[in-house]
């Protein structure tokens, strides 16, 4: 104890002046750096040299923000991917049902006994045919196409790639004449794809559109309806793409609306058409009955 | 004094631990926290006046102190004066210090931290300056109980070594 007490002493009492010393210079450099500004200079000097060493110190948190930013990147990509793959699940579940569907509708159709649409729609092979002449005027709306009598007959389709162009009115040796949906003489039987509802179109000549004739002011007809061919008249396949309703005017003569259609094949505007083959007859209609005869008989 | 400690707390690692007391000081990494937490530097200088008092003293205070004024925004020499005071104060109590076991000695170091702190501002209050950031750092002190501690454990890792009797 007094070893130690004799050792500070001898230490303290240089340690005081030390300490007297150096606070007194601390006290001196306080003083006037905080009347007369005197060091800010050196202040400025020491920050300046200390930048590197803050940037160098402040360069694991850069790391850090920089992989915490790429790991939540990396997590939102996961989470695309997973919300991606869910739903590509629920598409080839649907996908699935999709083809299922189909394959039932088949075999309903099988066990029907009723032919398959596609029976109606595939046919003898067609035959691709080139624009020779165009035939227009004011009633009349026909092309001459390069395709003859032995390949093609009267009464065939003639469709180019978005729908129904004509139909194969005459034919000779080398050509045909093939009266396009916009004649005023030809009327196709069609349906609306949406309701299913049935309908006659008739051309309107040189305006190259359609129109419905005899369409009951309440129809369901909106305009942007797609018409495909009804195939009821036993001339055209069925499902074929007509033309598109343009216009509906409620307001016609005689309680009829007046609906106005465009073609969806543009008729004037093809090089090369497709004529289809010959279309699969149908079984015959039957003959008249006793019990439809007093009916028909009753009508004017 | 272990004779172990006065062997192998060389003046490379005193150094070191400086450097890595500044370092910590200008590292960003504690955010706004730094506002509360202790100097780094002044504890690493109170353990080194303690632990050895041979090799730092009012020369070290001094230097430590006039680096804080001027990396922080005090006035160049307010924190050399106070550091140099603790300093002091550690060297007016040594023989209770070092005789104090590592707990008592922790209570020593937070009774001359807040005698520093309250000195500071004291100074600043003569100087007429707001002393708020100086009020905040109060509860620092309560935070040097965390601190001391394992600092000292992280200090003293020099001493931990086996061979040491090869070095005798």
């Amino acid at each position: 104890m007094t070893g130690r007490r004799h050792g500070l002493f001898y230490k303290g009492g240089s340690a005081f002046k030390r300490y007297v010393v150096f606070s007194l210079l601390a006290l001196v450099m306080l003083i006037a750096d905080a009347h007369w500004q005197a060091f800010s200079g050196v202040r400025q000097l020491a920050l300046g040299l200390v930048y590197p060493v803050q940037s160098w110190m402040n360069q694991p948190l850069a790391w850090l923000n920089q992989w915490s930013s790429d790991w939540q990147t990396r997590q939102q990509m996961n989470h695309q991917i997973q919300q991606l793959q869910q739903e590509k699940v629920q598409l080839a579940v649907g996908a699935q049902r999709y083809a299922q569907q189909v394959q039932e509708n088949e075999h309903l159709r099988r066990l029907l006994n009723a032919p398959s649409r596609a029976q109606f729609t595939q046919q003898t092979p067609s035959v691709l045919g080139e624009l020779l002449y165009a035939h227009s005027h004011t009633q009349g709306q026909s092309v001459w196409i390069n395709v003859g009598q032995k390949q093609t007959a009267v009464g065939r389709v003639v469709m180019g790639e978005q729908g129904m162009v004509g139909v194969v009115s005459q034919t000779t040796p080398l050509m045909s004449r093939v009266t396009l949906v916009t004649d005023e003489s030809l009327s196709i039987p069609v349906q609306l794809l949406r309701t299913g509802m049935r309908a006659v179109t008739l051309g309107m000549g040189a305006r190259q559109q359609l129109q419905l004739r005899f369409m009951p002011q309440s129809a369901d007809i909106k305009v942007g309806d797609v018409l495909v061919t009804s195939g009821l008249d036993g001339l055209y396949p069925a499902g074929i793409p007509v033309a598109k309703v343009q216009s509906v005017a409620r307001s016609g003569q005689g309680g009829f609306s007046t609906i106005i259609c465009t073609p969806l094949a543009a008729p004037d505007q093809h090089r090369f058409v497709w004529i289809l083959g010959e279309r699969r007859a149908l079984p015959p209609i039957p003959a008249d009955t006793e019990a439809s005869t007093p009916l028909a008989s009753r009508l004017p | 004094m272990n004779p172990r400690f006065e062997l192998l707390l060389t003046p490379r690692w005193i150094i070191l631990s400086f450097v890595l007391a500044f370092a910590l000081t200008l590292s960003p990494f504690f955010g706004q926290a730094t506002l509360w937490m202790p100097r780094w530097p002044y504890l690493v200088l109170l353990f080194w006046v303690i632990y050895q008092p041979r090799r730092v003293g009012f020369l070290t205070a001094m230097s430590v102190g006039l680096l804080m004024d001027m990396l922080g925004d005090y006035y160049l020499g307010l924190n050399a004066l106070v550091y140099l005071s603790s300093v002091m104060l550690c060297f007016i109590w040594y023989t209770r210090i070092q005789k104090a076991s590592s707990f008592e000695q922790m209570l020593w170091v937070i009774f001359i931290y807040t005698l520093a702190q309250l000195s500071t501002m004291a100074i600043l209050l003569v100087l007429g300056q707001a002393f708020m950031p100086a009020g905040m750092r109060l509860w620092s002190i309560l935070l040097v109980l965390v601190i001391w501690l394992p600092m000292v454990w992280c200090l003293l890792w020099p001493t931990r070594r086996t061979d040491f009797y090869k070095l005798q």
